[in-house]
């Protein structure tokens, strides 16, 4: 397949001879044409020719990446920095090593580093071992290389929230994707994630816990309870959801416990038996709002807000006693001052 | 900061240059799993990990934990788990196999399609040969469910040793037929006893008698591995019978694992001597090989079947609400997350170590894994036995309703607790290392009284404070330099305590099982810090997902064994001064067993 | 956050980036405005930089900023009317400062000095301080914003307003178009830094943070990953960046996050960049804290901080996260 390309190229681009200029490799691709397959065709074609313009098309290749669809692939930036010969730009005396050697091409490479860097690419070993060919162990260019492999691991997974290998490389429908972030976004352990599927491509996502059942049960008839939208993101992707909540039936909770020094020992125990049975308060409960449930949709609006209500009256009973206000559409009175 | 090579580099460079890649199939036709004695007194240290830390020798090499050395083999062998854990998960049915008494048709089918019955197989007979990583990952998998996980045990092991023992015919004869399960294996050894046939030889040929003989095995056995009174050991093939032999399988009704085999065997058979495994009068080895090989597949099954239990433990404890605080749930109460701090912690150090002696034998390297294969096996027994005191603590009344998959676990780990397994040998392994001890240090009796008391007090100085001198927390990173202060210590107090008790006693230490056992708890102490501080060292440099939390549990496991080992090398350094309790220990067991029973007085009764 | 948006009563304040006068101890935010109109006629693409000893550079060195300030258009030149005109507001300000450290001074010349007892041990596991609440305006006043396109290198927006929660609001969106003046490569960032001054404009250090283990905040963002930076010049030129920072991962969602980073984690960072030679954080120097969004993202965000403060845990026992390995001699390990 990338034979067939590169035939076509040098049929389309050297039928005369004359100087192509570099930026005709990737314009000359119609951009519907634009695809992994079609750069490293562009590629193997400039390999082909070996010519001494490898920095100049390198940088030029830089600014397609995006175009082409290829900026988060590893074995894209591989063959991107195979282009480099091979041994010749090591420096061999002291000099050469003091000093920036061959300082055109390293920079160059940082650019592509930096590039992978930019779109949260990790490099390997075989990056590594590329860049050490072609620059040496303690240059410039391979130093950089070095600081990614050193950091970038470190790094990669310090989000406790969000297991990032769930959502890299991986093309998820937008229910899966809001199942994700109502995981993250969920801090119960015992929540339960569901998904109910509806004719025509339409799904909702609901997340609730026991305790939030609870809470939904000890409602009186009659009280307010509001649906409310709000945007998320799982890595860069932009998620809504929606959220039930309430007015707090508690007050705002005292997080920190003054120590006292003198303490009164009269009655410890049984003071201790009694907080021990009181009702704790559940994560749930916060200082300004009751959270009864959280969920996403396919749609949103109050209508869709609706048939999503209905859907969690099956195991809430009592959510048919409250008030609900859909609060989705800008045109309702709850909304923003 | 900049890296000197990326670590995994570093560590082949300083690895390869002992590594055959070529030789791993031939050191895996070695037996390697019985204990042996080690004379080489030269670096001890380098070949065997648990004897050079009981001789207070450290090296280096050992804290570096083994990995694969291509991300690619962790993609295949992930996704080979990925494709056999969805097949099973599509064709196992517990009470199908119950009722049945067998795997049923599908799941043998799976386990056929994935190769299952072939993986410790060589290449040349049709097996996948791999190695000891995806051996123990597999088996991960397969402890799905302990029957299927047992049928593919047999088939291991059984296989192991032919590739070991067997010559080449017999290898292409039955290799072959155990990869694809068409020979389906049993084997009369189990835990405890050693049952032998008859054995009455005429003329070249041997006839081989036994009547009721114990086996365990597959389904509908057909090849059986028999052990006669002249130590040899018998391969049986039900289709190679001649006519007057006479093959009789009795199956016996277990509490769990019913889709094995266990019966009562009547044989009768002709056999001459193609049918011996190994050499004549190598049976006692075998049988130690045969067990012996299987142990490091059953504590990655523990591992798995832990991890499994762990993930519906904390479902369960999320939300179950808790009797004693209203609305909040059985994972709030601190007893419950004590209890589960201990079984996490055992799984933790548990797949450490068992990871780290399959990386250690898959680098080629020679090194004799003899002793910690069998605590790695004493630690996967301790595990099962926690998992069903966890179960019972925190499931309560589920645990033993049948509507429950909980019960069937507990009567299947029971099961298999009875059957698997002798490696409680304490005496074994405490002897080979300190035989090895006795070469590599010189040390003389010591009769005097009046020197073994001025010795008495700069040993319990050392006991005390015992100072670093191998600097292990060079070798792992920084923030585990607690963790690897508490094993120096450790590895320096049981130096000490070991040359205070050869210089008293000697090789009467041989009677004195209490110190023996103290000593193997402290050796596996030992095991199970090294490779855990190995593991975090090794996670959180290369910024693994929660390797903040495995730093945590890294250090207080560490902490804790270190005081564990302390107390029980504090135990035995007791000598002087007062009597020496040790020997009372097996006086007690002793007088049971002479008195036929609990032989003391109730307490209410009178004597006038 | 859109859902919290409907709660605001404030009219939020826009950033203001360019100083043409001292600017701790003045309430700049209205005082710019007529300035911003001069500025909007004057042309500031292609403005030509002024040219140092050495040559164009953008390393925080002492040569290479055309004023002291490190901004382009500073003019700390100002006229002795306008002096006179500000003397009684600055009067009052320095005065009040001036007072509170001085009886600040006064209470803790007692034995009872805090930091002396945590110094000796005295801190408990689980013990926490909040240190900086977000409930009233002249807290918020405490923290300057910024954004690219305050400098004209980009095109964020982004803004800092309390809400009816007693919290801060820090929102805005992130645009990481580039600005097409040739100079600039990347774009995009947002962010939020104390400057907590004593009075005379003198440097606050977080010598009271010493004995904890843990930055303490209570935030509620909006999934994406933010970063705290702790800065910490001091008085050679090639210290002016200095920083310790580490990613804050918010789990978004109408929970407040609970998020406990341990000192120990913060790497060294000039300028925003992760250097080679790595040490722990010493929070003696560490004169301020920012919060930077920078995560390559098109578009909204917006973070609801309620408090800063610090945590000790005592089974914490990390000194620092990052292990250095040995390297050959003539290496370079960079300042």
């Amino acid at each position: 397949m990338i034979s067939n390309f590169v035939r076509s190229f040098s049929r389309s681009l050297t039928t005369r001879n004359e100087l192509v200029h570099v930026q005709k490799h990737f314009e000359g691709v119609e951009p519907e044409k634009r695809d992994r397959e079609s750069f490293l065709a562009a590629v193997a074609q400039f390999k082909e020719k070996r010519g001494r313009t490898h920095v100049e098309f390198i940088n030029t290749a830089l600014k397609y990446m995006k175009d082409y669809g290829v900026h988060k692939d590893l074995e894209t930036y591989k063959t991107l920095l195979d282009i480099f010969p091979k041994g010749k730009m090591i420096p061999q005396t002291a000099f050469q090593k003091i000093f920036l050697h061959y300082p055109m091409q390293q920079n160059c490479c940082v650019k592509v580093l930096d590039e992978m860097e930019w779109h949260g690419v990790q490099p390997d070993k075989e990056i590594h071992d590329i860049v050490v060919n072609a620059f040496g162990e303690w240059n410039f260019a391979t130093k950089k290389v070095k600081r990614m492999l050193y950091w970038m691991p470190k790094l990669k997974h310090s989000n406790k929230y969000l297991d990032r290998r769930h959502v890299e490389g991986k093309s998820l429908s937008p229910s899966e994707l809001a199942g994700i972030a109502l995981k993250m976004m969920s801090r119960d352990p015992a929540a339960a994630i569901s998904l109910l599927k509806l004719p025509e491509d339409a799904w909702m996502v609901t997340s609730q816990s026991l305790s939030q059942q609870k809470l939904i049960e000890d409602l009186k008839t009659g009280d307010e309870i509001f649906v409310d939208r709000s945007t998320v993101y799982v890595q860069d992707n932009k998620i809504d959801y929606i959220i039930l909540s309430g007015p707090p039936k508690l007050p705002p909770l005292e997080e920190f416990k003054k120590e006292e020094m003198d303490e009164n020992y009269e009655n410890w125990f049984e003071d201790w038996k009694k907080r021990r049975t009181e009702a704790r308060r559940s994560i749930h409960e916060q200082d300004f709002e009751i959270i009864y449930a959280l969920g996403a949709l396919y749609k949103n609006d109050n209508t869709t807000a609706f048939r999503w209500i209905e859907n969690l009256q099956k195991t809430n009973k009592n959510l048919e006693t409250l008030r609900i206000r859909l609060r989705l559409d800008g045109n309702s009175k709850f909304n923003a001052i | 900061m900049i890296r000197l090579v990326p670590r995994s580099i570093h560590r082949l460079a300083t690895r390869a240059s002992s590594a055959k890649p070529a030789d791993v199939t031939k050191t895996d036709e070695k037996p390697k799993f019985a204990i042996r004695s080690l004379e080489t007194s030269e670096n001890v240290e380098k070949r065997s990990l648990s004897r050079g830390l009981a001789l207070n020798r450290f090296e280096k090499d050992f804290m570096i934990y083994p990995e694969y050395s291509d991300s690619d083999d962790v993609k295949n062998i992930e996704g080979f788990c990925e494709v056999l854990r969805n097949s099973l998960s599509l064709t196992e049915d517990a009470k199908k196999i119950e009722k049945d008494g067998e795997l049923s048709a599908e799941v043998l089918e799976t386990l056929r399609n994935n190769a299952i019955f072939s993986v410790g197989i060589g290449k040349e007979f049709g097996g996948l040969a791999l190695n000891n990583k995806d051996l123990s990952k597999i088996f991960e998998e397969l402890s799905v469910d302990w029957n299927i996980f047992s049928n593919s045990h047999v088939n291991l092991i059984v296989s192991n040793i032919i590739t070991i023992y067997g010559t080449q015919e017999q290898k292409s004869k039955y290799l072959p037929l155990l990869a694809q399960g068409q020979l389906r294996a049993a084997f009369a050894v189990s835990a405890t006893s050693l049952d032998t046939c008859q054995i009455t030889q005429s003329a070249g040929k041997t006839l081989l008698n036994v009547e009721n003989l114990r086996i365990v095995g597959r389904h509908n056995p057909n090849f059986f591995v028999v052990f006669g009174e002249n130590n040899s050991c018998y391969l049986i093939e039900e289709a190679e019978l001649g006519t007057g032999d006479k093959v009789v399988f009795r199956r016996d009704e277990t509490l769990g694992l019913k889709g094995l085999d266990v019966g009562k065997l009547d044989l009768t058979a002709l056999v001459d001597d193609s049918n011996i495994l190994g050499n004549p009068s190598q049976g006692q080895e075998v049988a130690a090989e045969l067990i012996g090989g299987g142990r490091l597949s059953f504590a990655a099954a523990t591992i798995g079947v832990a991890k499994r239990t762990l993930r519906d433990l904390s479902a369960w404890c999320n939300r179950t609400p808790s009797r004693k605080t209203t609305r909040s749930s059985l994972a709030d109460d601190s007893r419950s997350q004590r209890i589960v701090t201990d079984l996490a912690l055992k799984v933790y150090a548990l797949e450490s170590a068992v990871y780290y002696l399959s990386g250690m034998i898959d680098e080629g390297i020679s090194v004799v894994v003899d002793i910690e294969n069998a605590l790695i096996s004493m630690l996967a027994r301790e595990t099962l036995q926690s998992m069903i005191s966890v179960q019972l603590e925190l499931n309560g009344l589920a645990a033993i309703d049948s509507n429950f998959p909980y019960e069937k676990n507990i009567r299947d780990i029971t099961t298999v607790l009875s059957l698997f397994d002798d490696s409680n040998d304490v005496e074994q392994i405490a002897l080979a290392t300190i035989s090895t001890w006795a070469t590599s240090s010189s040390h003389k009796r010591i009769v005097s009284t009046l020197k073994r008391w001025l010795k008495n007090e700069k040993e319990s100085d050392e006991m005390r404070n015992p100072g670093l001198t191998h600097y292990i927390a060079e070798h792992a990173h920084p923030s585990l330099q607690a963790a690897c202060q508490e094993l120096e210590y450790s590895m320096t107090r049981i130096n000490t305590v070991i040359s205070k008790l050869m210089t008293s006693q000697g090789k009467n230490i041989e009677q004195d099982y209490g110190s023996l056992e103290a000593l193997v708890n402290v050796m596996k102490n030992n095991l199970l810090m090294v490779s855990t501080i190995s593991r975090a060292s090794r996670s959180y440099s290369i910024g693994l997902r929660n390797s903040d939390i495995e730093l945590a549990w890294t250090t207080i496991l560490c902490s804790r064994l270190s005081r564990a080992t302390w107390f029980e090398l504090d135990q035995l350094s007791d000598l002087f001064g007062l009597v020496k309790f040790n020997p009372s220990l097996l006086n007690v067991g002793r007088a049971i067993f002479d008195l036929n029973g609990y032989a003391i007085e109730s307490p209410i009764e009178k004597n006038w | 956050m859109l859902r919290n948006l409907r709660l605001l009563r404030v009219k939020p304040s826009t950033s203001v980036a360019f100083y043409s006068k001292e600017n701790a101890d003045i309430n700049i935010r209205d005082e710019k405005k007529n300035e911003l109109k001069d500025f909007n006629n004057k042309v500031q693409v292609m403005e030509k930089k002024k040219v140092g000893i050495f040559g164009t550079s953008n390393v925080p060195m002492n040569t290479n900023f055309p004023n002291p300030k490190g901004v382009p258009g500073y003019d700390p030149e100002f006229s002795v009317k306008e002096l006179l005109a500000e003397l009684p507001n600055t009067t009052k300000k320095q005065s009040k400062l001036l007072g509170g450290e001085m009886r600040d001074l006064i209470k803790s010349a007692g034995v009872e000095k805090v930091e002396l007892l945590e110094d000796i041990g005295f801190l408990r596991h689980n013990e926490a301080r909040v240190e900086y609440k977000f409930d009233t305006k002249e807290k918020l006043d405490l923290w300057h914003l910024g954004c690219d396109s305050d400098w004209k290198e980009g095109f964020s927006k982004c803004s800092f307003v309390n809400t009816q929660n007693k919290t801060g609001l820090f929102s805005g969106s992130i645009s990481t178009q580039i600005v097409k003046d040739g100079r600039v490569e990347r774009a995009g960032w947002a962010s939020i830094k104390l400057e907590d001054r004593k009075s005379f404009n003198r440097k606050k250090f977080l010598t009271k943070w010493r004995n904890f283990s843990h930055l303490f905040l209570k935030i509620r963002g909006d999934g994406r990953s933010y970063k705290i930076m702790l800065h910490s010049p001091l008085s050679m030129d090639f210290t002016w960046g200095d920083s310790f920072s580490y990613p804050l991962h918010t789990h978004g969602g109408p929970y407040w996050q609970y998020e406990k980073i341990p000192f120990s984690k913060f790497f060294h960072t000039v300028a925003g960049r992760i250097q080679d030679r790595q040490y722990r954080v010493n929070l003696e120097d560490c004169s301020s804290i920012g919060i930077v969004l920078m995560d390559r993202i098109d578009g909204d965000f917006s973070l609801e901080i309620d408090y800063i403060g610090v945590y000790n845990d005592t089974t914490h026992i990390e000194d620092f996260a990052y292990e250095t390995y040995t390297l050959p001699v003539f290496n370079t390990h960079g300042f």
